[in-house]
């Protein structure tokens, strides 16, 4: 380990301070003793209780800085075990910045490192491993199901249910033991049974846990929304409904690139990355066709995608690049327009495969339910067109109720970057049916619970891995001493799962995670 | 008499006699003071030697030059390999012996040691001046000796149990001996207070053996001593008998709880929860009522039966009635009845690896009294006092065996680094290492320390022997392809080898698990004209067949192991909120130091070692 090396006293602002706030709060950690700051504060610090509020002046040369609230933890009872003196001060940026500067060039402190704080804690054995992975989910959360996890795993009742499946193993390690050394006393098939039989218990607890693995992750950890279509069909109106009355104060996650344009939405308390796709056209210029096969990526990892398709303007070859990728929604837009039926009657969707499909109208700005989606020539996928799974017969736009405006979001301004997206002025169901279908969807995939720690899932997966092979070894009986060698191996994994075993680089992955003041 | 010796032993079991031999190899001067009417080797439990993880022990103790496989062999009246079916790691070898003729043997081959003295007296006191022990007698005769290795077994304060009757006694054919702190007087800690049992013994006449299922010895299971012909029998084989208890024998002994000695608080001692009276299985397991009863004679001549199963300090009405409900015991006579004895052990944390106490350099503890129990056990450390003892009297560095190659090595480990609160059985379990340590690479893995001895007897060039065979053999088959071509690939049919679709290595043929590797390489060496002998071609094929479970193994062991390395402070643990109160007790006890002590402790929980390795990394 070899992240931070010294002891050095650290500070930072714990709270965040990209805007000018109320109150924000500034740890200091690791001084050697409380008395050496005094010539800081205008409250005598020989007076000071531990854990109490103390209200005092920040001094600089006898210069008051600020006037603020300090509270005093004392080593062995701090969050990091060390000396802690954490004060509320005001939230202005510039105040924060002083105060800061105070202490690192007169009281000799550093800038603490991002999660500093907290792998002082773990090294002073305040937090354990796992807990530290919890604390790192939790703070990194972009979605109740992250932050609830994370306390859980802060808790440890994930932990707990580790320990379940680890006195499960122990009980299968018996059985090899007793089969081996016991086999006399107890009786061969006895011995026999009890072996199978406490491999089937470890293995079906290990099951359901390994089912919490499955499927991938990275797509609900910070889940995409791409939106796909030719130009003009509609997807920039869908943008800027989704962003107006969802737009999520985490600003757009950086490292985007500018192929398409992005911005983070909140729907019911996940954050979604929401992707307008611009990269597919049906260019043949090699440039753009890197861009395409960007755009492609983007598309197949993406959460939830949706496809928007204009049936007057739609090219027969733009569709057909998009074969192989499964859409969540299919939108026809244009549904207002009299020869509607006519033309999606020419459209080709034979190529096309998709969960919901629903005919909208993008009209002078304004989307309108449509009432009759007509007829459609069948699809490859969904047989007759009525199959839309979660929406029953293609009007679901009147169930959502009256077309209302939608509450304007208060201080929330345009997006800056978002180029060519025009104004929207209006909005319609449809938005609730998308938020909806995407809502649903989200539920669905994590509903068995998902195992979000990338760490727990791969030892799962290799203990699974490990445990199925020996299903086969168990069966036959064949060699019980290879059986209690891989039984032993499997020991070994699990023991890393439950933290007896902490390879040094899981502590790399989960410190550079960390936010500065943790 | 001679009254001046350079190694002493106190006691003449199964720990004693192997000291003496080992000891008297060195050409020193050797002395056995055993009490006066028992005979050397006995074997006052079951009547066997060896069994799983046990057999390993016996051939180590033979590849070290030691004495217990040359007496089985020779006294051995039904021979069989345990886990036959379960693969070639855990096969161990077991041998009924007539305890009768083990005993004969053992005194024969001692008394015919020029440099061994068998004393038979009690001893009354062991101190220290500064180059002697000098041993008191009973008989006021005093003994001098520059080392002491102490084999008393249950002798120590010994206290015999049958239901409400209690009296002093070693066994129960010979008296007790002093307790520990009478004995020395130097040794301050108190002793901890262990109990056995042994059950009934019955009239072999008194049985009807139709009623059981025999269980006829094994020709071939292989003899324990390297010098001897594999298969060959020195004495007549006989069968053992299976029978077994049912509802009624449980109910009686249920319905006499109260004059249990183990549960009405008379016995103060702890037995071993790995061989429990027929008492604890009774009460343990309330659901099961049919228990194994192995019927094994204790001799050719003699007349008693041995029934392995059901060890019992019942009282001796109790015992009457209850082996009457057993199938085929219905009119069994009991000749001795069954009692539990309680004895002092030591503390085996104040002993060196070499088994020598540290506190007072020059005296050597092996056998029942540290704290195990099993003749082979017993016998392991004696053989390791007795070289350690020697070594020193020759100035020379003392021998440890790894725990990673050797059974002995496992067991001195975790006496030495260990308290313990029930007696010590070897099982295989206890080596982290099993694949490895088998019975049939004994040699390879023993040989080295056998050449730090620096003695030169016919095993010592047998086994030289031995190991260039099997370096021989080893190449061979590290080096040989097996190319495709009709011929072969027909011949591959014909021997049920597999297919054979591409090239493969002799390895490979050798690690299909459809195939026996030892059968294998016996076939393929005969066909291709070379010449093998059967032990050298079984002791490469099974190497062959582990090899990569070893070597993955080891790969992950290495983890944990680094793991263990780390250090931790018991006393924090033993307060700590987060450790139940059961482990914290354990710790306080064992007062663990690193990680791996802590780990190895019985009963530890995994939430416990799961926070204490969250803590210390």
């Amino acid at each position: 380990m070899n992240f931070y090396t010294d002891d050095h006293p650290i500070i930072a602002c714990s709270t965040g301070s990209l805007s000018n706030t109320a109150i924000a709060l500034i740890r200091l950690s690791g001084f050697d003793s409380l008395i050496s700051l005094q010539p800081f504060f205008s409250y005598s610090l020989l007076k000071i209780k531990p854990r109490y509020s103390h209200l005092t002046n920040i001094l600089n040369n006898n210069l008051v800085l600020d006037n603020c609230l300090m509270v005093f933890f004392p080593k062995g009872e701090s969050y990091t075990g060390e000396n802690v003196l954490e004060i509320s001060v005001h939230g202005n940026l510039l105040n924060i910045q002083n105060i800061l500067e105070l202490f690192i060039e007169k009281a000799d402190f550093r800038s603490a490192h991002p999660g500093e704080f907290t792998f002082r804690a773990l090294k002073n054995k305040k937090l354990t491993l796992s807990q530290v992975e919890g604390l790192d989910m939790l703070l990194n959360a972009n979605s109740n199901l992250m932050l609830s996890q994370g306390l859980d795993v802060l808790q440890g009742d994930l932990h707990s249910q580790y320990l379940r499946l680890y006195e499960s193993y122990l009980k299968l390690k018996s059985a090899v033991e007793i089969s081996i050394d016991f086999s006399e006393d107890v009786g061969e098939s006895e011995t026999k049974n009890l072996l199978k039989s406490s491999f089937d218990l470890f293995f079906t607890i290990l099951d359901s846990l390994h089912s919490r693995t499955q499927g991938s992750i990275s797509s609900l950890l910070s889940p995409d929304l791409v939106l796909v279509g030719q130009t003009n069909a509609g997807k920039s109106s869908l943008f800027n409904l989704l962003v107006k009355h969802n737009r999520s104060i985490v600003s757009p996650i950086a490292g985007t690139t500018r192929d398409y344009v992005s911005e983070v939405i909140q729907i019911d308390r996940t954050n979604y990355h929401l992707i307008d796709t611009a990269g597919i056209r049906d260019s043949l210029d090699p440039i753009e066709n890197i861009g395409i096969e960007r755009a492609f990526d983007l598309i197949k990892k993406a959460f939830f995608k949706i496809l928007i398709i204009n049936p007057f303007e739609s090219n027969p070859l733009y569709l057909k690049k998009l074969q192989g990728i499964h859409f969540d929604l299919l939108i026809i837009s244009h549904a207002d327009k009299s020869d509607f039926t006519n033309e999606i009657l020419h459209l080709d969707l034979s190529n096309l495969s998709f969960e919901n499909i629903i005919a909208a109208s993008f009209k002078s700005g304004s989307i309108e339910p449509v009432q009759n989606l007509g007829p459609i020539e069948p699809l490859q996928n969904l047989g007759p067109i009525e199959p839309v799974q979660n929406l029953g017969p293609i009007e679901p736009v009147h169930n959502l109720g009256p077309i209302e405006p939608v509450h304007n979001l208060g201080l929330i301004e345009p997006v800056q970057n978002s180029g060519p997206i025009e104004p929207v002025q209006n909005s319609g169901p449809i938005e609730p049916a998308v938020k909806k279908l995407l809502s649903q969807k989200f539920k669905n995939h994590t509903s068995n619970s998902p195992i979000l720690l990338e760490r727990h899932r791969s030892v799962l997966n290799k203990i699974h891995l490990k445990a199925l092979g020996l299903t086969c070894e168990i069966s036959i009986l064949d060699d019980v001493a290879i059986i209690s060698s891989e039984v032993n191996i499997l020991g070994y994994y699990l023991s890393e799962l439950i933290g007896v075993v902490s390879p040094d680089d899981v502590l790399n992955s989960i410190f550079s995670n960390f936010c500065i003041g943790k | 008499m001679k009254n001046f010796f350079d190694v002493l032993i106190i006691g003449g079991g199964h720990a004693g006699t192997e000291a003496a031999w080992i000891s008297s190899q060195f050409n020193l001067s050797v002395a056995i003071l055993s009490s006066p009417n028992s005979s050397l080797a006995s074997a006052p439990c079951n009547p066997a030697i060896g069994g799983v993880g046990k057999g390993q022990v016996v051939r180590e103790i033979d590849a070290l030059g030691g004495l217990m496989g040359i007496l089985a062999d020779k006294a051995g009246i039904q021979f069989r390999t345990l886990n036959e079916s379960k693969g070639f790691a855990v096969q161990s070898t077991r041998v009924q012996i007539d305890k009768d003729l083990y005993s004969k043997y053992a005194e024969e081959i001692l008394s015919q040691k020029n440099n061994i003295v068998i004393i038979r007296e009690m001893v009354s006191n062991v101190s220290k001046n500064d180059d002697a022990f000098i041993v008191q007698t009973s008989t006021s005769n005093i003994y001098f000796a520059k080392k002491v290795i102490v084999t008393t077994g249950t002798f120590l304060n010994g206290k015999l149990h049958t239901g409400e009757e209690q009296k002093p006694g070693g066994r129960v054919d010979c008296a007790n001996s002093l307790g520990l702190n009478d004995l020395f007087k130097e040794i301050k800690t108190e002793p901890n207070r262990f109990k056995t049992g042994t059950p009934p013994r019955l009239d072999k006449n008194t049985i009807d053996y139709s009623k059981m299922d025999p269980q006829l010895s094994d020709s071939e299971t292989r003899n324990f001593h390297s010098l001897n012909l594999p298969f060959s029998r020195e004495s007549k084989q006989v069968s053992c008998y299976l029978t077994r208890t049912n509802e009624k024998t449980l109910t009686i002994i249920r319905a006499n709880k109260e004059r249990s000695p183990i549960f009405n608080g008379q016995i103060k001692g702890i037995g071993p929860r790995y061989c429990p009276s027929i008492e604890d299985k009774a009460f343990r397991y309330v659901d099961k009522d049919i228990h194994h009863v192995f019927i094994e004679p204790e001799g050719l001549e003699l007349e008693t039966i041995y029934p392995n199963g059901i060890s019992t300090s019942l009282p001796k009405d109790v015992q009457e009635s209850f082996i009457q409900t057993i199938s085929g015991l219905e009119n069994a006579k009991i000749l001795i009845h069954g009692y539990a004895v309680e004895y002092d052990v030591i503390d085996t944390s104040q002993l060196s690896r070499a088994l020598e106490y540290v506190s007072i350099p020059g005296l050597y503890f092996a056998g029942q009294v540290c704290g195990t129990s099993g003749y082979e056990e017993a016998a392991g450390q004696g053989i390791m006092a007795g070289i350690n003892a020697s070594l020193s009297v020759l100035g020379k560095n003392e021998l440890i065996l790894d725990r990673n190659d050797s059974y002995i090595g496992v067991m001195v480990e975790d006496l030495v680094s260990n308290k313990r609160d029930e007696p010590y059985r070897l099982f295989t379990a206890r080596s982290e290492n099993r694949l490895y340590v088998r019975e049939d690479n004994t040699i390879l893995r023993i040989n080295k320390y056998r050449q730090i001895l620096g003695l030169n007897s016919p095993i010592d060039s047998y086994q030289e022997e031995f190991l260039v065979e099997v370096d021989l053999l080893s190449r061979l088959v590290d080096s040989t392809m097996i190319y495709t071509s009709p011929k072969m690939k027909e011949y591959f049919q014909k021997m049920n080898y597999g297919p054979l679709e591409i090239n493969i290595s002799f390895k490979e043929l050798l690690k299909r698990p459809e195939n026996n590797p030892v059968v294998v390489l016996g076939d393929e060496t005969k066909r291709l004209g070379i010449n093998f002998s059967y032990d050298v071609i079984r002791t490469v094929a099974i190497a062959v067949k582990y090899e990569g479970y070893i070597d993955r193994a080891v790969i992950e062991s290495e983890k944990i192991n680094r793991l263990g390395a780390k250090k931790l402070n018991w006393q924090i643990l033993s307060d700590s909120k987060n450790i139940s109160f059961e482990c914290k007790l354990r710790i306080k006890t064992i007062k663990p130091e690193t990680f791996a002590q802590l780990q190895r402790i019985e009963g530890i929980r995994p939430a416990t070692l799961a926070y204490v390795a969250g803590n210390i990394i």
